[in-house]
């Protein structure tokens, strides 16, 4: 497999989630559709970021992905193999392939195992993976890879703050030395002097190990610092994608330029206009016809309502742009110079 | 396969790896294990002492009565009937002139027997079909869940009437032992499903957490998630309504003996005392009394001594 | 309540007193071992008009400074243990419970960070907006409603007389912000502290409540007190702001200066360690290495020195007081903790140049 196949391709992935009612007798009357159609590819050692607001599906996304819940329809495939027809035992080895790190640091380690046991139970569950013996000298191994102090193995998950029990759950999803990672939010939980420790730690991991990250985020700063490439994520569906600098600097789709133009620069210095999105988001359960951002964005025309805009770069026309963007009339941006 | 992973470098690590973990001691780490550490916390509550001394002496009265009193608790002395406590008795005597203070000791083995055997059996009941509802969750939690509310609907009195005069024929002599056995047994039956009900919450949400969800991710199965990531966290609740439930059940056996369905002649407990004495609080006073107050301190032992094993085992993580 | 006596407060002095004033504030948690020192010396001020940022992580002590104020604090386990909390004048620590419950929602309001849990569930948001007017204006139940449906409208719900029934499940999370700014300002207070009010919100909807905040602060001449963690936030819409480490202002200046010239070194590790979405991809980030001190054993001398990249032995030794920083650079009103602020701000911005950011 050489160095340009994607390691991870996802092909028109659906999940939705029935809406039932009743309660002897459910019955569905209606779908969320909470990943409605995305497609996307990984490569080895590459960073993809998969940005969004809460309610656009990535994290519905991580989960199909990670098979913790069945798709409704779509493919995906690993290193060239349908991921979605794995059972058994070679569902089981492919989870030494890929692996996740949670947003919550207080929920996602079991308050009542030692931080050894919670290390080391990858090697419990895939004994294959290192003899008995030396489980305890990997685990310990694992624990100063990330930063920690390998003395510490008795201690419990209370006994250590947020940023240091992110090390702890990405210590544990090293363990088998996986190809790639799904970070679901992985600092959107924690302090602002320790989220930058920790996105130093997954930088610095990446570099050495070669892992390749999908990494889900709603903060655009924080993607922007670890990605090489970026999708944009709304209501199930993405509406951009392209690599950093494209994402950054030429943004097409009014939502990624609302999203931009929304986070706030720490530097009163700059000055910005700012693109108004106006209302809430739409209920997944019943989103607006056509596209799906038209109900809130400030170019919505009658062809935006007929026909959903396909994730394209439309060359030829004169809404080009360099990296595929859903929507009729897309506009790379105009460069304010700071005052 | 064997290299080592180099060490993460910056100053971002070797802070973090310098930097105190909040709350822990700086001296180095012995083995440790989640019940060293209970018992840790546990050694220092006097709770835990006075609770313990309490139901060492009972669990002594109920397996060497004889340790405490050499009269024979089913012997009465008719011309003694209803003497109130004096120097040779000091619990007095009851209404067939048996001495109160050999019966209450006597009485623990069985009240003891009852409490535990119905407590144990509830829980096993309760936790297992809880544990497989909150887990499962689906139709298999629709049917168990069913199961119990049925179950639940039986009132206890009827239900107990129900049972045991279908087991015994009224009038019909029943061995000690077989009784109690049957006791535990209608016990059971028709309190399982409080315990179930609360096992199921506490599996339901450990089920959502995100640990149980990086476990599946690694690849464990349903049994590795739920005999070690669920049923450990689920515990805690489950512990606590036991220790209540235990001086609950001693007295739904006084209730059943009192209606002379459960435990009777000869068998003696503090319930068959306590039924046995209640139509003459005037006259003796004594006879009612004495085994309530073993029951109330019985009770009172074991809840405290559930408060403190629930504090020890909490990781106060939460 | 109408009709009950309640104590009036001293007569507002003539002479300049600012809106709020807190001064040398101090508040402890717990008892022996456990005692831990959450807020030591805390002063700031805020007059009419203005937006004190109050910026901090957690365990800084901005929230509880702020409950405070307010006299929500839970007292046990806290006990405010020095300082005083001056609202025109008046002192408030110490001051009849009555009066304080009478300044609360008329002259000073609060808001949260988790709107959900801040509204009660069961009744109807118009009812909980109207429930003020109806008890402390003695209003009607159909004009306190009516006078909600305005509040509502006021903070930009749209349709507000239809939704003035509905409940507070019925909002999305940037809705409910809106209601509970709506039930702040019912009885027009002249002082909002708002704590950490856009955290939990998506980041289209918090530039949207963050704008309107400070929209609310200038049409009514209100002083907000806008505490955050949130670099970018405060950057947006503060006048002023104050850095809180470990229960202390660490440095107090007005924004631009702030972001140009920090003089404090957590100040700088702060604004190092954010990441920012027009920085130059790639490159690291600085951040602050180790962790925020417990509060039951904060370090000697200057709490950061643990932390602190230039940290000398006068730092484990002194305590640094907040002083006016001197120099060329310093003086304006630049407050910081710190032995050495005079050489930091004359270091000036050491961050790369502003980058071209686009817009739509």
């Amino acid at each position: 497999m050489t160095a340009h196949e994607p390691v991870l391709s996802v092909r028109d992935l659906v999940k939705h989630f029935p809406v039932t009612r009743g309660v002897l007798w459910r019955r569905t009357v209606g779908q969320v559709r909470a990943v409605d159609g995305v497609s996307l590819d990984l490569h080895p050692g590459e960073t993809l970021g998969v940005v969004g607001e809460s309610g656009c599906g990535k994290s519905t996304l991580a989960q199909v992905l990670m098979r913790l819940i069945p798709p409704t329809a779509g493919t995906a495939t690993f290193e060239g193999e349908d991921l979605f027809a794995k059972r058994g035992a070679a569902l089981k080895a492919w989870r030494r392939d890929m692996q996740v790190v949670l947003q919550d640091p207080y929920t996602s380690l079991n308050p009542r195992r030692t931080v050894g046991d919670i290390v080391g139970e990858p090697f419990d569950i895939h004994p294959e993976v290192a003899p008995r013996g030396d489980r305890r000298r990997r685990v310990q191994e694992l624990l100063e890879v990330v930063g920690l102090n390998p003395e510490h193995i008795h201690r419990y998950p209370h006994q250590f703050s947020g940023g240091q029990r992110q090390r702890i759950g990405i210590a544990r999803a090293l363990a088998l030395r996986p190809k790639v990672i799904v970070c679901d939010e992985p600092v959107s939980a924690l302090d602002v002097s320790i989220q930058a420790q920790v996105l130093n730690l997954l930088a610095d991991l990446q570099r050495e190990l070669g892992l390749a990250y999908l990494f889900i985020a709603h903060d655009l700063g924080v993607v922007r610092h670890l990605c090489d490439r970026v999708a944009v994520m709304y209501l199930g569906s993405i509406v951009e994608t392209g690599t950093a600098q494209e994402i950054y600097t030429r943004a097409s789709h009014p939502y990624t330029q609302a999203l931009l133009s929304s986070v706030p620069v720490p530097d009163p210095s700059v000055r910005r206009e700012r693109l108004r999105v106006s209302g809430d988001v739409p209920d997944p359960a019943d989103p607006p016809s056509g596209c799906r951002f038209r109900t809130r964005c400030p170019k919505a025309q009658p062809l935006c309502a007929d026909q959903g805009p396909a994730l394209e770069t439309r060359p030829g026309t004169e809404h080009a742009t360099d990296h595929p963007t859903a929507c009729h009339y897309a506009e790379p941006p105009h460069l304010v110079r700071p005052a | 396969m064997a290299e080592p992973l180099a060490a993460a470098s910056g100053p971002g690590s070797a802070g973090s790896a310098a930097g105190p973990a909040t709350g822990a001691g700086g001296a180095p780490d012995e083995v440790r294990g989640l019940w060293t550490d209970a018992w840790a916390v546990l050694r220092g509550r006097p709770r835990f002492w006075i609770a313990s001394a309490i139901i060492l002496v009972l669990l002594l009265m109920a397996l060497a009565p004889s340790l405490f009193t050499s009269v024979d608790p089913a012997v009465g002395d008719l011309a003694r009937s209803r003497l109130p406590p004096g120097a040779d008795a000091v619990f007095g005597h009851d209404l067939q002139g048996r001495d109160v203070y050999a019966r209450a000791i006597h009485g623990a083995a069985p009240s003891l027997a009852v409490g535990f055997l119905a407590t144990l059996g509830t829980m096993v009941v309760g936790a297992l079909v809880g544990l497989l509802a909150g887990y499962a969750r689906g139709w298999v939690d629709a049917l168990l869940s069913r199961l119990g509310e049925i179950f639940a609907g039986l009132p206890f009195i009827l239900g107990g009437i129900v049972i045991l005069t279908s087991l015994n024929a009224p009038g019909e002599l029943v061995g000690a032992g077989e009784l109690v056995f049957q006791v535990v047994l209608t016990i059971v039956v028709l309190t399982w499903p409080v315990a179930m009900r609360i096992m199921r919450a506490a599996a339901i949400e450990a089920s959502q957490q995100d640990y149980v969800k990086a476990a599946r991710a690694l690849g464990a199965g349903p049994g590795r998630i739920v005999l070690r990531h669920i049923l450990p966290n689920t515990l805690a609740p489950v512990l606590v309504y036991g220790t209540i439930q235990f001086g609950v059940f001693i007295g739904a056996e006084a209730t059943l003996s009192f209606l002379g369905i459960g435990l009777r002649d000869p068998v003696v407990s503090w319930g068959v005392m306590i039924a046995e004495a209640k139509d003459r609080v005037q006259d003796m006073p004594w006879a009612l009394f004495f085994p309530a107050g073993f029951l109330v301190l019985t009770v009172l032992a074991f809840v405290m001594m559930g408060d403190a094993v629930r504090d020890a085992l909490d990781p106060r993580g939460r | 309540m109408i009709g009950v006596a309640v104590p009036d407060g001293p007569a507002p002095s003539r002479s300049v007193s600012r809106l709020l004033e807190v001064d040398d504030l101090r508040v402890e948690f717990g008892r022996g071992p456990d005692r831990a020192s959450v807020l030591n010396g805390v002063g700031y001020h805020v007059d009419e008009g203005e937006t004190l940022a109050v910026l901090g992580e957690s365990g800084s002590g901005k929230s509880v400074t702020a409950q405070t104020i307010m006299g929500i604090l839970d007292t046990p386990p806290g006990r405010i243990t020095g300082g005083s909390v001056r609202f025109r004048g008046e002192e408030l620590l110490g001051a009849h419970p009555e009066r304080r419950r009478l300044l609360r929602g008329e002259s000073m309001a609060m808001i949260f960070q988790d709107a959900l849990s801040a509204l009660n569930p069961v009744y109807s948001v118009g009812f909980q907006i109207a429930e003020q007017f109806r008890f402390r204006r003695g209003m009607s139940r159909r004009d306190a409603m009516a006078r909600a449906a305005e509040m509502l409208d006021l903070v930009r719900i749209p349709n507000a007389a239809q939704r003035v029934r509905e409940y507070p499940h019925q909002f999305s999370g940037g809705m409910r912000q809106r209601v509970m700014i709506a039930m702040a300002l019912a009885l027009d207070p002249e002082l909002l502290i708002a704590d950490e009010p856009t955290t939990a919100l998506d980041v289209t909807v918090q530039a949207q409540i963050t704008e309107l905040l400070d929209e609310l602060r200038r049409e009514r001449g209100m002083g907000l007190i806008l505490i955050t963690h949130d670099l970018g936030v405060v950057a947006e819409v503060a006048d002023r702001i104050a850095v809180m480490y470990a229960g202390r202002i660490v440095e107090h200046t007005d924004a631009a200066t702030l972001y140009a010239r920090p003089a404090h070194p957590y100040t700088r590790g702060l604004m190092d360690s954010v990441p920012r979405v027009d920085d130059v991809a790639g490159a690291p980030l600085r951040p602050i290495p180790g962790l925020p001190p417990s509060l039951t054993a904060i370090p000697p001398g200057c709490p950061f020195h643990p932390r602190c990249a230039y940290a000398q032995d006068v730092c484990v030794e002194e305590y640094p007081p907040l002083r006016e920083v001197g120099g060329e650079h310093g003086g304006h009103g630049h407050q910081a903790a710190c032995h050495f602020a005079e050489q930091f701000v004359e270091e000036g911005p050491d961050r790369p140049a502003t980058q071209e950011v686009v817009s739509g």
